[in-house]
């Protein structure tokens, strides 16, 4: 599979290549094996980067780190065999070594990944197990930057992944791509991942910018690597893909040069990634081929008409607005119920929005976007002191410093209103 | 124009901790420092040295396995470059990577002419 918006540069090599490896190992031997495996590939990529410091990368890097990580990984296993409890699987896949000498095909490597995915996405984790297993075993995230990432402390990642990985080991078993009626509750599993891994990457929380765009493209590689899987339904993947390229394409406009949030307003959208929204349209077509209309379908769609209106007055609100009412139906989150009564606001005026927001108010309490929201709200109907009120509710209860900041300015610029 | 000789040492144990990502950015860092010797001409030649190796002594009666020295202590690689003088050989080393760790040091040695 090739897209121009997959990174398949030098950019993140030694990042994938991890993962490649340690998937393609992990399908060899056993999931038992995982954490050698993991060191061998490790170590390889060190001696790797020692070499190619004082000369020039190798035409094909990849097959020389495969060839160092497989030789590292079988002596380190004849060492071990006697006093280790191996499955018969890996001892026997050690005896054949001489088909293990070159790096297997593309393909090859492709189905390994897949069932690792579906492997990290056991249904014996949770889902943030799962989500932090993905980004150590397959994306090739250290803890640390798995916990910079994710906002966690990181001996609290460490200890999550630590007790994954135990699960990994006892409940796995071999490595498969599941069949027949249980593909469709595992890849719906597996999308949440990527979803959530998507999400965690986009929310618009403090932390390093160039780590949380990592989270999006990989969460973008791994549905591109799923399309190579035929027993998956395409239909929700595509859509999935689409939302999230749709997004992505944002990430070049969504802050200013002083590192502030910048709200889809004040988006200067000439910066969009042109070549992400190709791609968007491209996959949102092709799901629009498949039956139903699922929540991605809908997400997608919505992405699409705020990400591709020429400036944000001509986005096509009643448009989005039927789209929403649909959305909220399938999946009646907080988050979406807000998003639809912003929406609301923008046909029918922050009035009528703001007495939704009083019928939706008791699912949704002490929220600090929700009472964000009715500033906003407040202030369009000119109701400056309420709206006033309520953005310093939000302000306390903001989490994160981009956030407040933002708010702060609105506070700022609404005092003497 | 003479030739020098880094001996590089250590940084090791710094390596261990980084992650796949932070190690080919340091492998970019080292190659950008070369890079700039080579372009300036002075790059002669350098490679890592592996950790195992013999020593031979006594005529060659006796030979033990591996460096004597361990840790930050193991020469792990050498670099030869044209330079002036050994205080210009100093200089350009400062750019080394290898200094980022605390325990990586580089001896500098001016090879001698026949």
């Amino acid at each position: 599979m090739s897209s121009p918006v997959v990174n398949n540069t030098l950019d993140h090599l030694f990042r994938h290549e991890y993962g490649k490896l340690v998937s393609l190992f992990t399908n060899r031997y056993s999931p038992h094996l995982i954490d050698k495996i993991e060191d061998a590939v490790q170590e390889a990529l060190y001696k790797a980067a020692k070499i190619w410091s004082y000369q020039p990368m190798p035409e094909n890097p990849s097959a020389w780190i495969y060839r160092v990580a497989n030789n590292q990984l079988i002596d380190f296993l004849r060492k071990d065999k006697k006093k280790a409890d191996w499955d018969d699987h890996a001892t026997s896949e050690l005896d054949k070594d001489a088909q293990s000498l070159e790096l297997p095909e593309e393909s090859t490597l492709v189905d390994d990944q897949l069932r690792m995915i579906f492997a990290c996405c056991h249904p014996a984790m949770k889902p943030s197990e799962q989500l932090m297993l993905s980004l150590k075993l397959l994306c090739g995230l250290s803890i640390k930057e798995i916990a910079r990432a994710l906002l966690k402390k990181d001996e609290a990642a460490k200890k999550a992944i630590t007790r994954a990985k135990k699960k990994f080991k006892e409940e796995v078993g071999e490595l498969v791509v599941p069949k027949g009626d249980e593909i469709k509750s595992r890849l719906a599993e597996v999308l949440q991942v990527i979803y959530l891994l998507f999400n965690e990457g986009y929310k618009a929380t403090e932390g390093e910018k160039l780590i949380k765009q990592d989270l999006c493209e990989e969460a973008i590689r791994l549905a591109f690597l799923l399309t190579n899987e035929p027993s998956c339904d395409k239909g929700e993947l595509q859509s999935l893909i689409a939302m999230m390229l749709f997004k992505a394409a944002r990430f070049p406009a969504r802050m200013d040069e002083n590192g502030n949030l910048l709200t889809l307003e004040h988006q200067n959208r000439s910066l969009y990634d042109e070549e992400y929204i190709k791609w968007g349209w491209k996959f949102l077509k092709e799901s629009s081929l498949h039956e139903g209309s699922s929540v991605y379908q809908l997400e997608a769609a919505i992405s699409a008409y705020y990400t591709t209106a020429k400036n944000y007055e001509a986005t096509n609100w009643k448009v989005i607005l039927g789209l929403y009412d649909s959305l909220v139906k399938l999946k009646p989150a907080p988050v979406v119920q807000m998003s639809r009564v912003v929406v609301l606001s923008k046909v029918e005026g922050p009035a009528k929005a703001l007495k939704v927001m009083e019928s939706i108010e008791p699912q949704i309490k002490g929220n600090q976007s929700f009472n964000a929201l009715k500033a906003d709200l407040y202030a369009a109907t000119d109701d400056w002191s309420k709206a006033r009120l309520y953005v310093q509710k939000a302000i306390s209860e903001s989490l994160n410093i981009a956030e407040r900041r933002f708010l702060e300015k609105k506070l700022q610029s609404w005092i003497g209103k | 124009m003479q030739k020098y000789l880094y001996l590089f040492r250590g940084g090791d144990a710094r390596m261990a901790t980084m992650s796949p990502e932070e190690v080919q950015a340091h492998m970019a860092e080292w190659g950008v420092w070369m890079q700039g010797l080579a372009e300036k001409g002075q790059l002669i030649d350098g490679l890592p040295l592996r950790a195992e190796g013999k020593q031979v002594s006594k005529g060659g009666k006796v030979v033990t396995d591996g460096p004597f020295a361990e840790g930050a202590e193991i020469v792990g690689g050498y670099l030869m470059v044209n330079a002036t003088s050994l205080d210009e050989a100093t200089e350009l080393s400062k750019g080394c990577p290898i200094l980022d760790a605390d325990d990586g040091h580089i001896e500098i040695r001016e090879i001698s002419d026949m």
